[in-house]
């Protein structure tokens, strides 16, 4: 490329909860962080160059061109520094898709799940043969104290008052031929994904790729075809960013046995030439019978994926309101430490940001590696860096504004544009240095983004003051549902029962 | 003031629906879990093969 070097950069982006259409959490995420590469890199109009890849074949009739998928990454920024190019290229892991359709029986279902939540029993023993010995489970796992069941039961009266007020009135809108409220759908489609993670099945049977498998493995499967892509392809370092739930899923692809890695790819992916450093095998067959997911019939029972060559060019993970710690007193079983853990480069970091606002995202405490573990040469280990932020003041907000540079749109007072997370990201994906070196650094007072830790490291006096303002606002916001409860009582239910009542008098009566 | 008090009544009631739907919840998925823990302990459950159709010779 004009006689300069060319440095390849892959990242990964992983969404959570969510009805996102394909693309379309790439398309905005990858928005954010090309404006902040324009604005960091892009002194001169032609120092940074953004191309998109269309597909080859269009739907037809289709209202826009589709963009490459597969192996391809649609969205490239090219960066032209002092002595090379850097080519970044953004993937999409995109599972949306294998959440369940809206049905009356859904909502049912999500509702009852909702309410009684605060009565989860947690079971910690994994069931897969060998899974005790190749995994554990993070410190703490299953300690649910009576503190944690009452705020679930506080969520779960917000549920029913939203249930009994709000969904009634979109019943009576969709009776008067008025456009509903999208709240309580968006609601139930955002959440019922969590719920989604961990059913066995999936309401009218899982994707066709594991139809005998919970729906969880299906969106495993998107991750590790992904990150086996990559891992193939011609880049000299990769990412992974990753929201919400998606952390979750990334945690999943990360943290994959080596025996089950090729259990999730298809046979051309498994014998493509490309995949050939990847390929390994153990010393001993295992048990093949009973794997999640299943074993395919082109696979032996000793052929695994080196996770060593895998994660030979991977160079971190950033975890941005990331539920981990929510799992690991919920649903342990579903997040296991791969006890292999140093198979990561030394210089791979894991970078955890929170806003103690979030009511999903936290400080993570209970995933640090093994302290028996010692790597190997130039071999680390995954532990956490945990940074707090304003990403926003407001509840819910400050979990989808973490990436936003917007003032206007996440209601954010800092003064330190020029720190936000996202500027980071793009500095950290363009220059391959140390992000955690870059939020060390970067000013942490009542006025910045980054939020400061108290003396010993932990968190500072600002940081349990801003939660405990999300505390007042689930307060406010249940003041407010409760409101709209009692008008919708009497508007709605009260009239409605008293129609309801007078007609059946009326032909008991004639 | 009977807005106030219909709302703690609101407020009693839902909790008390929460309450049992998750003494419910509970009390099922741990007659589940015991069922699967005695079902793993008998070595029924992911150690034999999953029965699959003959295959054409």
């Amino acid at each position: 490329m004009r006689g300069m070097p060319v440095e390849k950069v892959a990242v990964l982006l992983v969404h959570g909860i969510g009805e996102q259409k394909r693309f379309e959490h790439l398309e905005g995420e990858t928005r954010k962080i090309v404006e902040a590469i324009l604005a960091d890199y892009g002194a001169r109009r032609r120092d940074v160059t953004i191309t998109l890849r269309t597909a080859a074949g269009d739907a037809y009739r289709g209202e826009q061109s589709s963009w490459v998928s597969g192996a391809d990454a649609p969205l490239h920024a090219l960066v032209e520094l002092p002595a090379k190019i850097v080519d970044i290229a953004f993937h999409e892991v995109w599972w949306a898709d294998v959440n369940e359709a809206l049905t009356l029986g859904k909502q049912v279902r999500f509702w009852l799940w909702g309410l009684s939540l605060a009565g989860i029993t947690t079971y910690n023993v994994p069931v897969l043969p060998g899974a005790l010995a190749a995994t554990r489970l993070p410190d703490q796992a299953g300690k649910l104290t009576c503190w944690h069941r009452a705020r679930m039961a506080f969520v779960g009266i917000l549920f029913g008052f939203s249930a009994f007020s709000i969904a009634l009135v979109n019943l009576i809108l969709k009776r008067l031929e008025s456009s509903p409220l999208p709240l309580t759908n968006v609601m139930v489609n955002y959440l019922s994904a969590v719920k989604l993670y961990n059913q066995t099945k999936r309401a009218g049977g899982s994707p066709m790729d594991g139809p005998d498998e919970p729906p969880r493995v299906a969106v495993r499967r998107r991750m590790i075809r992904a990150m086996i892509d990559i891992a193939t392809g011609d880049c000299d370092r990769w990412y992974i960013l990753a929201h919400s739930l998606g952390s979750v899923v990334a945690w999943n692809g990360l943290m994959e046995t080596g025996e089950a890695l090729p259990n999730y790819l298809d046979e051309a992916r498994w014998n493509a030439p490309a995949m050939a450093p990847l390929r390994g095998t153990t010393a001993a067959p295992f048990n093949v019978t009973a794997m999640m997911p299943n074993r395919p019939v082109w696979l032996g029972a000793q052929e695994i994926v080196d996770r060593n060559a895998l994660f030979a060019k991977f160079r971190g993970i950033l975890t941005y309101g990331a539920p981990l710690e929510r799992f690991c007193a919920l649903w342990a079983t579903e997040i296991p430490i791969n006890c292999n853990e140093d198979v990561f480069a030394a210089d791979t970091e894991w970078i955890n940001v929170y806003d103690p606002s979030d009511p999903v995202g936290t400080w993570l405490a209970n995933f640090n590696p093994s302290p028996t573990v010692v790597p190997g040469p130039g071999k680390g280990v995954l532990k956490p860096r945990n940074f707090a932020c304003r990403a926003s003041p407001v509840l819910l907000l400050s979990h989808i504004c973490y990436l936003s540079a917007s003032r206007a749109s996440s209601l954010r007072t800092v003064n330190d544009q020029q720190h936000l997370l996202v500027h980071q990201v793009a500095q950290w994906l363009v220059d391959g240095d140390s992000l955690a070196g870059r939020l060390d650094a970067a000013p942490k007072t009542a006025r910045t983004f980054w939020m400061p830790f108290a003396a010993n490291g932990g968190p500072s006096v600002r940081m349990r003051l801003r939660a405990y303002w999300r505390f007042l606002q689930a307060g406010i916001a249940a003041a407010i549902l409760t409101v709209l409860t009692l008008l919708s009582l009497h508007y709605v239910v009260y009239p409605l029962i008293k129609l309801i009542w007078d007609w059946v008098a009326r032909v008991l009566s004639s | 003031m009977s807005y106030l008090l219909e709302a703690l009544w609101l407020w009693a009631l839902t909790a008390g629906v929460v309450l049992a739907a998750s003494v419910i919840h509970y009390v099922i998925a741990s007659a589940r879990l015991r069922e699967l823990h005695e079902h793993l302990e008998e070595q029924k459950l992911m150690q034999q093969p999953r029965e699959r159709p003959p295959r054409p010779a």
